[in-house]
């Protein structure tokens, strides 16, 4: 069995990625002016080819674990329901059917420790930006149509015990695989 | 020294004839003002562009091969806007000048791995300041297009507009222009990137 487009995902990169786009697109004005003469602009126009088989998967909002989310020393965050649920965009084939996996189980481990944390993720997905009409995916529910553009979305979500937990910050990364059926 | 004179005279001769010939053929079934004629070199005529939202890119984003018709719908949110703001009673020319394809890294080439046909299309607006709906949207054939900055009312014209005079500020109003599109992604492209460059050039009436 083959898999396509593997991508795996890192909470910091993604923020930096962010935030650096934003600051491109609040600095690059176009604009033209004359007293009554003719005024051009350029524009470019572009479109990114790819081998059919190719499937990318971008991180769009980046999971946050806070204490809006904790409850007696657990941390839960529903996909369909907190704001707080990380988001991901798959970008394939218009209208392919595809078959989606996710590790359910990830060791979160300490930054400068060794001592880890298990976090259960929970994921929703949809073919629209909806996450309200969003389906919980699981192992009964896991094959997809992408719409029309070749999108899928993901909201991220899951549950994590920090009630042992030694302080510190933790890093660990969800990877989901997508297989064209 | 003396021929060169006889020139002059025989060249303007010529011209005031062909006006009066001009003038005796035009229809009298209505009436063009050439406000534009009287634009001076004035910020309070401006004509400002400017592409709204920040997007400064017709982006088709990512195609595959063989995907074949690929188009930005005019109600698309891909759409790329434009507000044109001048004085509202003249009339504005558009001129679009499409690229014919798109090229691998923007370089361009007649091999058909490494471009794609392009049509451009393009359509405006102009019922006033922030009304951009589709409902609003008035298509145009080909790549240029004329229209009042702010539609004019229907019925009876109106008295002319003010002629400028010192002192005085003419009312501004914004148009939009609407650029979209299709491409024709073939089977037989090389993956990458491909870019074109589209100018909109804008001038008054004149």
């Amino acid at each position: 069995m083959r898999y396509h487009g593997l991508s795996e995902c890192t909470v910091l990169v993604c923020k930096t990625v962010l935030i650096l786009c934003g600051v491109f697109t609040g600095t690059v004005p176009v604009y033209a002016q004359s007293g009554g003469n003719p005024e051009s602009i350029s524009i470019r126009v572009s479109a990114t080819v790819q081998e059919s088989n190719d499937v990318a998967v971008v991180t769009l909002r980046d999971m946050i674990l806070d204490r809006q989310v904790t409850n007696q020393g657990i941390v839960t965050i529903d996909p369909q329901i907190h704001d707080q649920a990380g988001k991901m965009r798959a970008e394939g084939r218009s209208n392919a059917e595809v078959r989606i996996r996710f590790l359910e189980e990830l060791e979160l481990r300490r930054i400068g420790g060794s001592e880890t944390l298990t976090f259960y993720y929970v994921v929703a997905g949809n073919n629209m930006d909806d996450k309200a009409s969003s389906e919980a995916l699981d192992l009964d529910n896991r094959n997809f149509v992408l719409n029309s553009e070749g999108e899928f979305y993901f909201w991220i979500g899951g549950r994590v015990d920090i009630r042992n937990a030694v302080q510190g910050e933790y890093d660990g990364e969800f990877i989901v695989e997508i297989e064209y059926l | 020294m003396c021929e060169f004179i006889s020139r002059r005279i025989s060249v303007r001769a010529f011209f005031t004839s062909a006006m009066f010939l001009f003038l005796a053929v035009w229809p009298a079934s209505g009436q063009e003002f050439p406000f534009g004629d009287h634009v001076p070199e004035d910020e309070n005529y401006a004509l400002v562009l400017e592409v709204l939202g920040g997007y400064s890119s017709l982006d088709f984003g990512m195609v595959f091969f063989g995907q074949g018709h690929t188009e930005i719908e005019l109600n698309s949110d891909d759409v790329v806007i434009f507000a044109i703001e001048g004085v509202r009673s003249l009339d504005v020319f558009v001129d679009l000048l499409p690229p014919t394809h798109l090229w691998l890294d923007g370089i361009s080439t007649s091999d058909d791995e490494k471009r794609i046909p392009f049509t451009l299309n393009g359509a405006y607006a102009n019922q006033g300041e922030g009304n951009t709906g589709p409902g609003y949207r008035v298509p145009f054939s080909g790549t240029a297009a004329r229209f009042p900055i702010l539609r004019r009312e229907t019925g009876p014209p109106g008295p002319p507009p003010v002629p400028p005079h010192s002192g005085y500020v003419p009312p501004r109003a914004t148009a939009y222009l609407f650029l979209y599109g299709n491409i024709n992604v073939g089977s037989e492209l090389q993956a990458g990137w491909y870019l074109g460059e589209i100018t909109v050039t804008i001038s008054y009436d004149i």
